[in-house]
């Protein structure tokens, strides 16, 4: 089904941060640029609520750009998954427009700021909600250039250009692999929607996507699609984990997150590191399923398989290596980017629940704990980054030793930063608790026991970290006496995002949200729900072609 | 009967409310409360079983003791602060871990139970509290949350989330038969963490002689008692065959382990600690024969130690957090003759030590009594383990016997080291009001509570003149013997002569 809003949402991103530029100009007033991002910010979270609306209620919404058919032009297809990630951006964007009103009375050149966040929003709404792999790389492309701005965003800093050049050098080279992948699949497959990625490598027939891009013979199309999808998906994933962040890719992670202002930090850690996360999701699930073309034996396994174990392994070593260097880390910001490491790196450990041999209803279960987890770790973490971001700006310093004892100056802010800190960590009541036990309950299911003592063990190693920052912030009595600062503004923002996790965790317990969840993942990666996708593509291309647009 | 379930959250929140006013009374209504409470359902029924009701109320009679020794203990030790609130909320939030009905409510109260004792450990912020806590952290709280997860999880394969959540934890055990051996052994593994049995024990030394008397009190006296009411839960789920016995194994192990290394210790608060895990580890041995033979007298046996532990630690923790504040040192080697200046506090540790060693008609001797006579059971079924295990276990009993001794020197035995003793203010007499008295409930208990505890383990039969004479008669001469050591002491303040040794 059609709906205007999916397109709009990255579109009117990417037009106000072109139009930023143009108004400073005229205006230098930083209430200005506040205001127009908070007003942005409202109007897609609204779009992107509904889309999640349409989605809920069963349908696949599907946009044909231009009115040109589907493997031809640009489609954004929505499901579940992309809709829930699509408003969990917004949101967070949301979080920051309202942050940026304290925020940018303390930096100067928050006009740049705003268009930088703006444009990284558009990457990262374009890349969830796109239907098509080219478009997915070059918002991807959007995405990338405008964090590597942001990160060197104090340009005075020489740590902040190190983080920069150390993100961008490595960052431009992964992006240019995963257009080879790309380049591979098109030259293979001969279109470059995912639905009819889709419908090829699992030899789906579709009515008239093949007009435009061929038929195919067993596995082949214009090319040996076995062979290009085995090499693009070796390409893509490498850039897609760098993206995320994932071992061995991790090494630009920790300065990139801590060198950028924090409004920006907010936002990498709660969703620019889910794209890569998604991106993985998209292709490992709709395009090459447990039925297609990538199930041939590799050292006994199948491809699929294989790779997917590997995304699990990798998910674990992140986890433990971010967990274990957290523990140590003086700097307050860069503690949190180790913890995201290792939240990522939960992220991908369930990844083995999708190999095949497993049911569909696992496979659901693994994809709802993922998603869930997604949501907790977004709100908290970029949460925290606010929060301490906040104490830093004020205290004048990053060091964790700098602001010991600011619970007793700033109770309120230190109270939602402690709920925050232990969602991540995983106490009963907080959401945080219940995404892990969902993570830890599919890996049980699938027996994958290494899997799920490794998911305790590393949130135990990282309540370590956890419990010295609460410890630290709460007990001693401060050092130096400054005066109060104002902070009322990132207090009250910190206090409803603490409110909102506790509501999430209590309601978690009242109503059925894993059941919600798993339903909704349900339609993602079953084989069904597979078809489904393609079909609602398929129709999208019929209306289109016999109309002739609209 | 949930009605009873719903006043005891309702006073568990009076607690609270009495602890952020500092107001004793309200504390102590509510205490009492919450004491009688599991002790009505424990008679009349209600809606917990018997273990359950059991250790709330120790978990409440012990946090009573804690809490109002706090007020004391924090004005003298620390010239005031906030500790109060936190040992009510520790107490109340082990309290809620035992009283819970479902399992998320269990969980949740268990998990707050542990980030409590975290804060508690670390009150003093030193360095050294500071790794105490996080050895707690990394060596027993993440076993256990790892067990209260696959406890989670393995019920949520059996049913659906929802239900699992709200599953009856009491039902637990039942409800988990036919787990995969990796399961159970991580959870068993997980509980026995937090109860400090080898092979995960070695956090609770520094973490329990670290913290503040109070806590340590709570610590060591109900805290570790969650972990064996873990492994209770689920004790039906594991297999008799290999599970059980390594874990006897283990249990043995720690019991004598603990013994030894208490009685290599200098600091009198370690030489509890280590006691502690000796004491723990005789409570697995128990709970692992049970399993292994299901004879109700390993059960009883487990029980009964459960109960004489945690009055008579409680109350040794409270008593070491006064000889603290009196002399401002906890090394046995620069302590003695103590009884001379604080007579109240010795006897409150004498009959601890007694009940410790098992002296009738203390607790501490029920214990004793249990224990070895479910051993010599188990020496009449299984005569070649038996043999070792008796010999063992004995062992492990002589030396709880002699490190009491070696505690009790902090009283009435000199001290080796060459230290003078200069105090400029007496504050004895206020510690005997405001600490000593405190410090009598749990130690008090482990005497009058003996004709309880019997009635409540074997049914009311015991009340027959026949038996009760003689614990009656044995109960009078005890007391007559402590009032005349209590009379002795006093009076050794003035005495020269006392016990001939040499001269402080």
């Amino acid at each position: 089904m059609i709906l205007h809003e999916v397109a709009l949402v990255p579109l009117l991103l990417a037009l106000a941060a072109f139009a930023t530029p143009i108004f400073t100009l005229f205006v230098r007033n930083r209430y200005f640029y506040s205001s127009y991002m908070l007003m942005v910010a409202i109007i897609v979270t609204i779009f992107s609520y509904k889309t999640l609306k349409t989605v809920m209620g069963g349908h696949i919404v599907v946009y044909t750009f231009g009115g040109w058919p589907p493997p031809l032009g640009i489609a954004y297809t929505v499901d579940f998954m992309n809709g829930i990630l699509g408003l969990l951006a917004s949101v967070l964007f949301l979080k920051i427009s309202i942050y940026s009103f304290w925020y940018y009375g303390r930096s100067v050149g928050y006009e740049w700021l705003t268009t930088l966040v703006l444009l990284l929003m558009a990457g990262v709404t374009g890349c969830v909600y796109t239907g098509d792999i080219f478009n997915f790389f070059v918002m991807l492309e959007i995405l990338c250039i405008s964090s590597y701005a942001l990160v060197a965003f104090f340009k005075r800093r020489k740590w902040a250009i190190e983080a920069s050049i150390s993100y961008a050098f490595i960052g431009a080279i992964a992006t240019t692999f995963f257009l080879f992948g790309v380049s591979f699949i098109y030259a293979a497959y001969g279109t470059l929607n995912i639905a009819d990625i889709a419908a090829k490598a699992q030899s789906i027939a579709s009515t008239v996507l093949h007009l435009w891009s061929g038929l195919c013979v067993g596995d082949t199309c214009f090319g040996n699609i076995a062979l290009a999808s085995a090499v693009s998906i070796a390409l893509m994933l490498w850039a897609l984990t760098f993206e995320a962040g994932i071992f061995p890719n991790n090494y630009w992670l920790p300065s990139a997150y801590t060198e950028a202002p924090t409004p920006a930090s907010a936002l990498f850690a709660g969703i620019v590191d889910k794209v890569g996360t998604y991106g993985i999701l998209r292709i490992m699930l709709t395009m090459f399923s447990s039925s297609s073309i990538l199930m041939f034996k590799t050292l006994g396994v199948p491809f699929r398989d294989l790779v997917l174990l590997i995304l699990s392994i990798l998910g674990m070593v992140s986890g433990y290596i971010g967990s274990l260097i957290m523990v140590i880390q003086r700097d307050v910001k860069r503690f949190l980017s180790y913890s995201t490491i290792s939240h990522i790196g939960l992220l991908f450990i369930p990844f083995i629940g999708f190999a095949s041999g497993y049911s569909e209803e696992t496979m659901a279960k693994t994809l709802a704990a993922i998603i869930f987890h997604s949501i907790v770790h977004a709100l908290s973490e970029s949460m925290l980054f606010i929060g301490f971001g906040t104490l830093a700006t004020i205290s004048g310093s990053r060091k964790i030793d700098d602001i010991r004892g600011y619970g007793r100056r700033y109770p309120v802010i230190i109270s939602a930063i402690t709920i925050g800190l232990l969602s991540l960590l995983g106490l009963a009541p907080l959401p945080g608790f219940f995404s892990k036990y969902m993570l830890f309950l599919s890996m049980m299911e699938t027996s994958a026991y290494i899997q799920a003592i490794s998911i305790i063990v590393i949130s135990g190693i990282s309540a370590i970290g956890y419990f010295r920052i609460v410890y630290l912030l709460i007990l001693p009595r401060p050092e130096s006496s400054h005066e109060g600062h104002r902070i009322f503004l990132p207090t009250v923002l910190c206090t409803i995002v603490a409110l909102i996790l506790l509501t999430l965790g209590v309601i978690y317990t009242v109503y059925d949200i894993y059941g919600m969840l798993v339903e909704g993942s349900r339609m993602v990666v079953s084989s069904s729900g597979i078809r489904e996708y393609i079909v609602a593509v398929d129709t999208a291309a019929i209306r289109v072609t016999s109309r002739g647009g609209r | 009967m949930n009605i009873l379930y719903y006043a005891s959250i309702v006073m568990v929140i009076f607690v609270l409310i009495g602890s952020r006013f500092r107001n004793r009374i309200i504390k102590g209504i509510g205490y009492t409360t919450l004491i009688a409470i599991p002790l009505y359902s424990m008679v009349m029924g209600g809606p917990w079983d018997f273990i359950s009701s059991m250790l709330a109320i120790l978990a409440a009679i012990v946090g009573f003791a804690s809490s109002m020794y706090t007020n004391g203990y924090e004005d003298l030790k620390y010239g005031g602060g906030y500790l109060h609130i936190l040992i009510d909320l520790f107490a109340v939030a082990v309290y809620t871990t035992f009283i819970s009905i479902n399992t998320i409510v269990f969980i949740v109260c268990w998990l707050i139970a542990e980030i409590i004792g975290f804060f508690t450990i670390v009150y003093e912020v030193e360095r050294r509290t500071l790794t105490a806590g996080l050895r707690y952290i990394a060596i027993s709280m993440i076993p256990s949350d790892m067990a209260l997860m696959t406890l989670l999880a393995s019920l949520s394969m059996k049913m659906t989330v929802t239900e699992a959540l709200s599953a009856s934890i009491s039902d637990v055990g039942h409800l988990l038969i036919g787990l995969p051996p990796a399961l159970y052994t991580i959870m068993i593994l997980g509980f026995i963490a937090k109860a400090a049995v080898i092979p995960l024990h070695f956090w609770l030394p520094d973490a329990h002689s670290l913290a503040p008397a109070p806590a340590s009190a709570i610590l060591s006296g109900i805290m570790v008692k969650m972990g064996i009411y873990g492994v209770l839960r689920v004790l039906p789920s594991i297999d008799t065959a290999f599970t059980s016995t390594a874990f006897l194994f283990f249990g043995v192990i720690t019991s004598i382990y603990g013994g030894f290394l208490a009685l290599a210790q200098s600091d009198i608060k370690r030489i509890l600690a280590y006691s502690t895990i000796e004491h723990t580890g005789l409570i697995i041995t128990t709970l692992m024969l049970y399993r292994l033979y299901n004879l109700t007298i390993f059960l009883e046996a487990a029980l009964v130690t459960i109960c004489s532990h945690a009055l008579y630690k409680a109350a040794l923790f409270l008593n070491s957090g006064s000889i603290e504040v009196y002399s401002h040192t906890r090394d046995i080697s620069r302590l003695g003759y103590l009884a001379r200046k604080i007579p109240a506090e010795a006897l409150s540790a004498l009959i601890s030590i007694l009940s410790l060693i098992g002296v009738p008609p203390t607790i501490g001797f029920i214990a004793k009594l249990f224990l070895l006579t479910a051993l010599i059971y188990h020496l009449i079924i299984n005569p070649v383990l038996g043999t070792v295990l008796i010999a063992l276990i004995s062992i492990a009993i002589a030396l709880a016997a002699i490190y009491s001794i070696k505690y009790a020197t902090v009283y009435w035995g000199t001290w080796r080291g060459s230290s003078t003793e200069s105090k400029e203010i007496d504050v004895s007499i206020e510690l005997s009001k405001r600490l000593t008295i405190w410090e009598y409930i749990p130690a008090w208990l482990g005497i009058a509570g003996t004709p309880p505890i019997m009635i409540a383990i074997l049914g009311t039969e015991v009340l027959k003149i026949e038996l009760l004479a003689p614990l009656l008669l044995a109960m009078t001469l005890f007391l007559a013997l402590t009032y005349y050591v209590y009379m002795r002491l006093r009076a050794a303040s003035r005495d020269v002569q006392w016990l001939g040794g040499a001269l402080p």
